[in-house]
């Protein structure tokens, strides 16, 4: 197969809007692995999908879809791209059945016989209107539509939000089921990180519409740790070394990337003193990076 | 093969994953050239990131314990259980260094503690 | 880009032949009052013809299928010709079954000639109010456009009546239009109505297109949220 190892690149991406602003969005997917996609609501996960499916343009930067440019082969492009929005599949007044046919006139790899295995899969009715489809099955019936042309990158807006925790679980399993070819990337927003510590291999982290952080999963989550410590042993030192750090009347805590480092630091500022340390959350670390700046990380 | 995660273990779940392995290359239950399941069944199975995975079968690689071929997937090294044996060799032999070190402290000579060691033998 | 057609009608499918069956009671009504000639045709036409424009985009933007449509392996331009062709599609059997009606209900002229070009006429109207407000809708978007859209509907309103008085005039050749409407109509079917109604349909036709690239355009540049 032609291309390049990623499956998605985006180099650079600045957009700017009146209240909102994406700012040099950057980060890219290889071939055959899953990316949870996550920040607050509002940090611009949205936008940034947006401008990767091409519905908004951005004012710099590149996005490269294997390898490729919007702008070469658009349609090309759009041929091997599931996506799944957060919003109801097309025509809330269509059945599930219509849609499917719909939909299906427009892939040329569009497979209607696997579209229904996975109305059936999912319990989705393919008589039943749209809008009488719970969130859940409405999500589901949107998967089965990418899922059915056989997309090479799968691209999902807030899949698994409002939904609940059992049709949650289903959904990943199904995400876990197509990475067994290894010609299929995901790439997912949420702002449910339990769901992304389970599946995702790379994670990338938005906040107001910067890329705080674009790692392999257990690098970040591995790497990085949640210190605590009494106020007595505070120094500037070791602060430079902490992000998002929360102090109260009873110590202080923060998150630091190089453990070892604080560590030493620790050892030979207040020798005998104690601290700490914990693995932190995919959810920890957001809330704490989502306060600080940029540049105050060494990332 | 079994691997059993868990989410209290301090461990990392690939280190999880690697300790397993190595466990069972080391007492046999896994045979030189058995060939292990691929790195996205395996993701599947238990529920997590392929890359995960990726990274303990990375790790045994690299360590010998496993062998990757292009295509045929990961089998257990030839070498993997020598390698293995090897080391345990040298954990008891340093168990032992340590017994003769406690018997010294205490003043025990040579032929005192090589008569507790037969002894113990006997048992 | 026949998908898009077919599916623009089978989503309005019950709303559209709701719209039809009120057009024909409008039809009715009108026609039974003997000053409204023509009228009975130009305002059940334009008000169904309108209604199915105008939903057709809001079905699209309404839970924004219109984003998962641009997803597709389709080009804009496709979209946009798409839906031109599906309110032409819809509007012209619509306007001549009710111009069809209009000879056992006599609000159409006796004169085959002059019957046509007032049928070329509404078409040309249709073309020119819709020309406008499509490309409206495409650089805006439906929601946005709605308020535009109240003015036009009135502009729509004002029209028909008007144009709907005039050719009752015309048809009924009463002494009421002024006097250089009267001799524009003149100079008019000494013409040879034929010829004006080819003309009135090839304008109709131009503009159409004319306008349809210009929504093209605008909808190529536009971004979708």
């Amino acid at each position: 197969m032609a291309g390049s190892e990623y499956a998605l690149e985006v180099q650079g991406l600045s957009k700017r809007f009146e209240r909102f602003e994406l700012k040099d969005v950057s980060f890219r997917i290889p071939r055959g692995y899953i990316m949870g996609f996550a920040g607050r609501n509002g940090a611009g996960k949205t936008t940034t999908i947006k401008c990767i499916l091409d519905l908004v343009k951005g004012d710099s930067g590149s996005i490269r879809i294997f390898g490729e440019d919007y702008a070469n082969n658009p349609i090309g492009i759009r041929d091997r791209i599931g996506y799944v929005s957060e919003d109801s599949p097309f025509y809330e007044d269509m059945t599930a059945a219509w849609t499917g046919r719909f939909v299906g006139k427009f892939y040329s790899r569009f497979d209607s016989r696997q579209f229904a295995g996975w109305l059936d899969r999912f319990q989705v009715d393919p008589g039943k209107k749209v809008k009488e489809l719970s969130r859940g099955m409405k999500v589901k019936l949107s998967l089965a539509l990418a899922l059915s042309h056989h997309p090479e990158l799968l691209i999902l807006d807030e899949p698994t939000s409002g939904l609940d925790p059992v049709v949650r679980s289903e959904l990943l399993e199904v995400f876990l089921e197509l990475l067994q070819d290894e010609n299929c990337t995901i790439f997912f927003s949420s702002h449910i990180s339990s769901d992304m510590e389970k599946i995702a291999d790379y994670l990338t982290l938005i906040d107001n519409g910067r890329i705080l952080l674009s790692e392999e999963k257990h690098k970040l989550l591995d790497g990085w740790s949640i210190v605590k410590a009494d106020n007595r042993c505070k120094s500037p030192e070791l602060d430079a070394l902490l992000c998002g750090k929360k102090e109260g009347d009873f110590g202080y805590s923060g998150i630091v990337q190089d453990g070892a480092e604080f560590r030493r630091r620790f050892a030979a500022r207040f020798p005998g003193a104690e601290y700490r340390t914990d693995r932190l959350t995919l959810d920890e670390l957001l809330v704490r990076l989502s306060g600080s700046q940029r540049e105050e990380l060494v990332c | 093969m079994y691997i059993i995660l868990s989410n209290n273990d301090p461990l990392p779940l690939y280190e999880q994953i690697k300790k397993q392995i190595t466990e069972q290359i080391v007492n046999g239950r896994l045979l030189p050239e058995e060939s292990l399941p691929s790195i996205r069944a395996l993701a599947k199975e238990l529920e997590i990131s392929v890359i995960t995975v990726k990274k303990a079968y990375d790790d045994l690689e690299a360590d010998g314990f496993i062998v990757t071929r292009q295509g045929k997937g990961s089998v257990v090294a030839q070498a993997g259980a020598a390698f293995v044996r090897e080391a345990k060799l040298k954990g008891m032999q340093q168990h032992l260094e340590d017994a003769i070190t406690a018997g010294r402290a205490l003043g025990m000579s040579d032929e005192e503690i090589t008569k507790m060691l037969e002894l113990l033998l006997k048992e | 880009m026949l998908a898009l057609i077919a599916k623009d009608i089978t989503v309005q499918k019950r709303s559209l032949l709701l719209f039809v069956l009120a057009g024909l009671f409008m039809t009715f009504v009108f026609s039974m009052t003997d000053e409204a000639g023509i009228t009975a045709m130009v305002m059940p036409v334009f008000v169904v013809g309108y209604s199915y424009a105008s939903r057709s985009l809001y079905e699209d933007e309404k839970n924004h299928a219109l984003r998962l449509i641009l997803a597709f392996p389709l080009a804009r331009k496709q979209i946009v010709r798409a839906k031109y062709v599906s309110i032409a599609l819809v509007f012209l059997p619509l306007t001549v079954g009710f111009w069809l009606l209009g000879r056992p209900l006599g609000f159409i002229s006796d004169s085959w000639e002059l019957a046509v070009l007032q049928l070329s006429a509404v078409i040309l109207a249709f073309a020119i109010v819709v020309s406008f407000f499509l490309p409206i809708a495409f650089k805006l978007g439906m929601i946005r456009a709605q308020t535009l859209q109240r003015f036009v509907i009135l502009g729509l309103f004002a029209f028909g009546m008007a144009g709907g008085y005039v050719f009752t005039r015309l048809g009924n050749n009463g002494s009421g239009p002024p006097e250089w409407l009267k001799n524009f109509s003149n100079h008019i079917s000494r013409l040879s109505p034929s010829r004006v109604s080819l003309v009135l349909l090839l304008a109709a036709v131009l503009i159409y297109v004319l306008s349809a690239q210009l929504a093209v355009r605008f909808f190529e540049r536009r971004e979708l949220f």
